[in-house]
């Protein structure tokens, strides 16, 4: 990490030592995130002495966190790592078989109904203008296939998109499932 | 009895209304703590100060209103930005509905007062 001005330096010990009660994890986020706006600040011009007095002396800000982080109702109830663990496993059990469902699915469709559309569409294109070199294949009009192509690319597009969205949803279920732990009891402020 | 000087009654309304302020700056598009201060800062009596932002900031994540990722900035560390998670929405929804009540409620109250 890149060293700031040994007065920023000095500033980020006493705050460190202010939310030493704080979950390691959000502990490192608070450092990184005042570490960034005294950056941030100090490059847009504002003068050290400016950025600490609007930030207030380390202690307050220290126990304004412990405030805020206080009132969350879940402190009472620290999450543990077995349990993020054990939500994580839980996800897996309950979304395995319809992720194996839906990824199978919706890929297979995607990829063959755009691969199938396209390939209907310049196959009816060309017998249409009736420069296609082989005998027709079906019994199917130019026409229908060139209407029909379009359609099978919309569909597949669609398949592939609603992929999109369950894989995010899946990844999103997962991080929220071994999401850290927030903060711990007020006996460590006390 | 105590008289409560106005600066504290300010400060109080302020401490209510900045987790509506900051959940609607965020409604759109994700933003960093320091773009979030200075933000409310240019809106006069929203400035809230860094010591009560990035805490809360950090309380509504803990919420789970706000998640955060790390994106490049264009000069400096990266940049940690806040963006409203599907709960965070929820919450903005219900603030909003809670807020226009409270402002018909003030305004009837106001109208009544002066009647009388």
């Amino acid at each position: 990490m890149k060293q700031q001005h040994p007065v920023i330096e000095r500033y980020m010990t006493h705050l460190e030592t202010a939310i030493r009660g704080l979950d390691p994890a959000d502990r490192c986020e608070v450092l990184q995130e005042i570490r960034n706006h005294s950056a941030e600040a100090t490059a847009a011009g504002r003068s050290l002495d400016v950025v600490l007095e609007s930030l207030g002396p380390a202690d307050a800000l220290g126990r304004a966190y412990a405030v805020e982080l206080l009132l969350h109702p879940q402190n009472d109830r620290p999450r543990h790592a077995a349990e993020r663990w054990f939500r994580l496993v839980g996800l897996v059990v309950v979304l395995s078989i319809p992720t194996l469902v839906a990824v199978s699915t919706l890929a297979s469709v995607g990829i063959s109904f755009v691969a199938g559309g396209l390939f209907a569409f310049v196959i009816g294109v060309l017998e249409a203008i009736d420069i296609f070199p082989w005998p027709d294949l079906s019994d199917v009009p130019p026409v229908v296939a060139v209407l029909l192509g379009p359609a099978m690319v919309l569909v597949g597009a669609a398949a592939l998109v609603a992929l999109r969205f369950y894989v995010r949803f899946v990844v999103r279920a997962g991080r929220t499932a071994l999401a850290p732990v927030r903060a711990v009891g007020p006996r460590e402020y006390q | 009895m105590s008289i409560t000087p106005p600066g504290d009654w300010t400060s109080q309304l302020r401490r209510g209304v900045l987790e509506l302020c900051i959940l609607r700056l965020l409604r759109h598009r994700p933003s960093y703590g320091y773009e979030i201060v200075t933000t409310l800062d240019a809106l006069g009596p929203l400035a809230a100060g860094e010591n009560t932002v990035y805490p809360l900031l950090r309380r509504l994540k803990a919420d789970d209103y706000l998640e955060t990722f790390t994106r490049e900035s264009p000069a400096g560390p990266p940049r940690q930005y806040y963006r409203l998670t599907l709960e965070g929405r929820r919450r903005l929804g219900a603030i909003e509905k809670d807020w226009s009540e409270m402002v018909r409620a003030v305004e009837r109250a106001v109208v009544k007062g002066e009647v009388a």
